[in-house]
């Protein structure tokens, strides 16, 4: 019994192992590219490409700082240090130029000091031409009388 | 390279050599295609399958925990292929390995006494059917069946005898059934 089944069996067997040596050398060639070892070696060269590529990136880096770029700009202005004295020396103005006023108005109301005053709105105008008090001078000069808003006030 | 272990085997394999992984496929790849020509009852389907269960092997070599056991191991990733090919997923992805030109006749033995095993065969549970498979196949090694199996000698000739017994009971079976 044992040697026909052996026989029989192998007869079932035998189409199933027809190319068996083709299909072995198929199946050696298409695992020899996944390889242990080769995925190793792949790695490892990943690897080398990486380290690779950040080199070149630094010395692309520090080549360019020091070899290509230009010699950097001077610094900017201190514009807001300038900006404060700029202001500060307006506000100065425009207090001077108003106590000058007012002192001008003081005369405009008196019948002597009238001409005085008239050279003082002038001496505003001239002087602090940007200031309040200049524009306020300029109207009394325009108006003709010296002390008439000054009085009104 | 023949009469090397399946461990020593293994353990060529993990170090690069594809030569090694040959030798594994001679020695157990008469098993594996007959274990998938009882699921598919095709040649071709069988040789395609047994291709797959082997790059799939080689691929989850590293995960095998204990190289002695590997044509367990390959015979447990055989039944898991078939499972899927039964189950229609791996039948979509037939174009893997070369299709090859069908000859008539080819997929269905000629022989009737060769036919009438395989019906009887396919009629044994599937743990009898394999043993009968790898003693056969393993050159009636009941050493290198019961590793296959994963099961003790004495545990695997319990299985072998059954296996024939029943084996018997169903092909005369058949022949009664043929001369009624």
């Amino acid at each position: 019994m044992d040697e026909e089944l052996e026989r029989t069996l192998r007869r079932l067997h035998e189409p199933l192992s027809r190319d068996h040596s083709r299909q072995r050398d198929d199946l050696v060639a298409a695992i020899e590219g996944r390889s242990p070892d080769k995925a190793r070696g792949l790695k490892r060269h990943l690897a080398l490409l990486a380290a690779a590529a950040v080199f070149v990136g630094i010395a692309v880096g520090v080549l360019w700082r020091v070899v290509l770029r230009q010699p950097s700009p001077p610094p900017p202005p201190d514009e807001p240090e300038v900006a404060f004295a700029q202001i500060k020396r307006e506000v100065e103005e425009a207090g001077f130029a108003a106590q000058l006023l007012a002192a001008a108005d003081l005369f405009a109301r008196l019948p002597e000091g009238r001409e005085y005053a008239v050279d003082r709105y002038r001496h505003i105008v001239a002087t602090y031409p940007g200031t309040t008090a200049a524009r306020t001078a300029r109207q009394r000069l325009a108006a003709g009388h010296t002390g008439g808003k000054a009085n009104e006030g | 390279m023949g009469s090397r272990g399946d461990g020593d085997l293994v353990r060529a394999v993990l170090d690069g050599d594809t030569a090694a992984f040959a030798v594994f496929y001679d020695r157990y790849a008469p098993l594996v295609r007959a274990v998938c020509h009882d699921a598919t009852r095709n040649v071709h389907d069988a040789q395609d399958l047994a291709q797959e269960v082997f790059l799939r092997g080689f691929r989850r070599l590293r995960s095998l925990r204990h190289p002695d056991r590997f044509a367990a191991w390959i015979i447990g990733i055989t039944r898991h292929v078939c499972r899927e090919w039964r189950r229609g997923a791996w039948q979509t992805r037939r174009d893997r390995w070369p299709a090859e030109p069908v000859k008539a006749g080819d997929p269905v033995p000629d022989d009737e006494a060769v036919r009438r095993l395989h019906q009887s065969l396919l009629g044994l549970p599937e743990k009898e059917r394999l043993a009968i498979h790898a003693f056969y196949l393993l050159d009636r090694s009941a050493e290198q069946a019961r590793r296959v199996m994963g099961l003790s000698r004495s545990g695997f000739y319990r299985c072998l005898e059954r296996a024939k017994r029943r084996l018997r009971r169903v092909m005369a079976e058949e022949s009664e059934m043929d001369r009624g």
